[in-house]
């Protein structure tokens, strides 16, 4: 059922990649009767081919093209080659996420309104309302399928979620569930309901949690409006002498250059490979790469506060037993300047199996002696949670090619810089410390403060702006300089809210989807 | 906010002293199982293996973990050392380079004076190649993962919904905050 278009058609729609921002878009433009080609570099696995084997399925579907970071950041430092933590495969991230599925609040869509001026930070108010996002938002969750909307009830909580809510009400703490999760309590869409497995982050082998590869990918797939091409890495975007996009290049599976025409160009990378998709279609009409009139291209790179807090419980907890993010405390995500610093941050359970517990706990060199000794002895007694926060958007955290550093298909590869503002340590300090007092109120002998991981939610580096000489993109994502060129994915974020962003990318996706038609129809595009 | 953050120093702290996980800190390796292990070695002399045998102790202590145990980690690197001259090198420079900084053998030394060894030797070739083998390796064995209390795949035993997921000792949540099973 699956169509084939021709490479020389060129009144099809090409998606570069097919994961929340891609593959919704994908299928959400496929129904309704809009042609697609999606192009994704990485392979397709069904829920048959995930593994339950951390490290083996990190090997199976994670982005480990060759990549250089900078800056201050730690993880430049622990893990230099590996910035980021996503995946290279159909369904791109949505094999990895954990599920969580959160609204942003009012206030996040206008930060600067809110926060004011902050030293350093290059806050803007995104042009887009709460309001106008309601409606998408009703249909993500929808799509999705979140626990606690749409009359479907919430995951039934484990150990680790045990532990989160006795250590939140001896807080004090009033806002501590099951979360809004995009994992089926029940039967629901044609998918099974959770079996409890915890391995979210490897691929969901019942299929239960949300995933663009076997969700939105097959759906486009019925309409005959729709192909899909794995492993075509897509290298250049071209355009024409008016200056409008015509096509991209790609290197398939076989390594051969292949040009596929297009009437527009949707990109969904993820918020490293956008911008250096951007930068690297750079041309003499172009020089500074597309849609970079306004030099923003790259710049204000986030990746959340986070952090992690495990504790070494008096009792056994085994919270590797169901899923991974199985509960959240929401009463610090709010903005509330007398704990020193703007914005907010959500607490969330997160558990590791054994082998990346030892990588992740205290990553890095100084990963090793008495302590970390004690508590890998002792995994079955340890509690986590993960701390996603609102971090400050910086022109200086950004996407750049090196031009030293060569990919496997002789393309420079995407430099990371990032540094801390002061804020985002100053959260992560209140978030260590409160975190620490949830588990030590539970019951904790001791507890770790980890540093963040590589980065899980790339954020920023196209980001939409009312004016153009702000952003890259439009409220629909569109390009500020090129009518027919589209930002799908987390790059469009003007800023990062302290929820995790995937009901958001699925949101502007459907939205997006309906302008991108609606355009068409009118023939403006 | 001072006060506080006062209060959660003063937690770190005492925490590591808490009583219930009082750490065996390395310590004297058990001589018998030790020398029939060692008689099997092919690329490792006995004294590498032994002072190997230590540095994995050291690094990640655990009451749990029986000599046997770490061995994994030894055994692993003494195969990978038959096959790789670098690699056996790496390992021999390496424990001539940890007795000289123990001042005699590293084995003999103090627990003090051993963590100042590693300590020194952080991000070298030696210590980076005994870490890695113990966080890629060793951690990653099932054998590891059964005596720490990690249980590995679940899929294929149907998962954790009837087997435990809710099963730790603390107050079951409000059924608002964590609702029933689709099972149940």
């Amino acid at each position: 059922m699956s169509k084939k278009f021709d490479l020389n058609d060129d009144t099809v729609t090409v998606v570069i990649g097919s994961g929340a921002g891609g593959g919704t878009l994908s299928n959400e433009l496929a129904q309704k009767g809009v042609k697609v080609v999606c192009l994704e570099a990485g392979k397709r696995y069904t829920t048959d081919d995930f593994v339950n084997d951390e490290w083996a399925a990190f090997l199976q579907t994670a982005w480990l093209d060759k990549r250089t970071t900078s800056g201050s950041w730690r993880v430049a430092t622990d893990f230099p080659g590996l910035p980021s933590w996503i995946v290279k495969s159909v369904g791109g991230s949505t094999l990895h996420w954990a599920g969580a599925s959160l609204r942003f609040q009012e206030h996040e869509f206008k930060v600067k309104t809110e926060y004011g001026n902050i030293a350093g930070a290059n806050l803007l108010d995104w042009p887009i309302s709460l309001k106008e996002m309601e409606p998408y938002y009703d249909k993500a969750e929808d799509k999705i399928g979140v626990t606690r909307t749409n009359g479907i009830p919430g995951l039934p909580g484990n150990n680790n979620f045990k532990v989160l809510y006795d250590g939140a009400q001896k807080m004090g703490y009033k806002d501590c569930h099951t979360g809004r999760m995009g994992i089926n309590s029940m039967p629901r869409d044609g998918r099974n309901a959770c079996l409890q497995l915890g391995f979210c982050f490897q691929g969901c082998k019942s299929g239960a949690k949300w995933s663009a590869g076997y969700t939105e990918i097959p759906k486009a797939e019925k309409t005959g409006n729709f192909e899909l091409r794995t492993e075509a890495h897509v290298v250049q975007i071209t355009h024409n002498k008016s200056g409008k996009v015509d096509g991209v290049v790609y290197v398939d599976k076989d390594g051969n250059q292949q040009k596929q025409k297009a009437r527009i160009v949707a990109v969904a990378g993820n918020s490293i490979e956008t911008p250096r998709l951007l930068l690297m279609s750079n041309t003499s009409m172009y020089p500074d790469g597309l849609s970079n009139s306004a030099g923003q291209v790259g710049k204000n790179y986030m990746r959340h506060l986070t952090a992690s807090v495990y504790a070494l419980m008096d009792k056994p907890v085994n919270m590797h037993r169901g899923t991974t993010m199985a509960g959240i405390i929401t009463d610090e995500s709010v903005n509330d300047p007398s704990r020193g610093f703007v914005g907010g941050y959500e607490m969330e359970t997160l558990s590791l199996g054994l082998p990346f517990m030892a990588a992740f706990l205290v990553p890095g060199t100084t990963g090793y002696g008495a302590k970390m000794g004690k508590f890998l002895d002792n995994y079955d007694h340890m509690a986590g949670m993960w701390i996603v926060g609102e971090d400050m958007p910086q022109e200086s955290n950004r996407i750049t090619l090196n031009t030293d550093e060569k990919d496997q298909n002789g393309m420079p590869v995407p430099n990371v810089h990032f540094d801390d503002h002061d804020n985002d340590i100053k959260m992560r300090n209140h978030a260590f410390g409160k975190g620490t007092d949830v588990y030590k109120a539970a019951g904790a002998v001791d507890v770790y403060e980890t540093p963040p991981y590589p980065s899980t939610h790339n954020l920023g580096t196209c980001r939409m702006s009312e004016k153009a000489r702000d952003g890259v993109c439009d409220k629909n994502g569109k390009s500020h300089d090129i009518a027919n060129l589209f930002i799908s994915d987390g790059s469009q974020f003007t800023t990062g809210a302290s929820e995790n962003p995937t009901l958001t990318i699925v949101s502007l996706a459907i939205r997006q989807a309906e302008h991108i038609a609606k355009e068409m129809a009118k023939g403006t595009i | 906010m001072n006060n506080f953050s006062l209060n959660r120093r003063a937690f770190l702290k005492s925490a590591g002293k808490a009583s219930g996980f009082v750490v065996l800190a390395g310590g004297v390796v058990q001589l018998t199982s030790f020398n029939a292990w060692a008689a099997k070695k092919t690329s490792l002399d006995s004294h590498s293996a032994k002072t190997m045998l230590l540095v994995v102790k050291d690094m990640f202590p655990a009451k749990r973990f029986s000599d046997n145990l770490y061995m994994i980690a030894i055994d692993s690197l003494d195969s990978k050392a038959e096959k790789d001259e670098s690699l056996k090198k790496t390992i021999t420079d390496g424990v001539l380079a940890f007795d000289k900084k123990a001042g005699g053998k590293y084995i003999k030394a103090s627990y003090k004076k051993r963590m100042a060894v590693l300590k020194s030797m952080e991000g070298q070739g030696f210590f980076n190649t005994m870490r890695g083998e113990m966080v890629n390796g060793f951690f990653n064995n099932k054998r590891v993962w059964d005596v720490a209390g990690w249980e590995g795949a679940a899929y294929d035993k149907g998962g954790y919904y009837l087997r435990g997921f809710q099963d730790a000792d603390w107050p079951q949540p409000s059924k608002k905050a964590s609702p029933k099973g689709w099972w149940e």
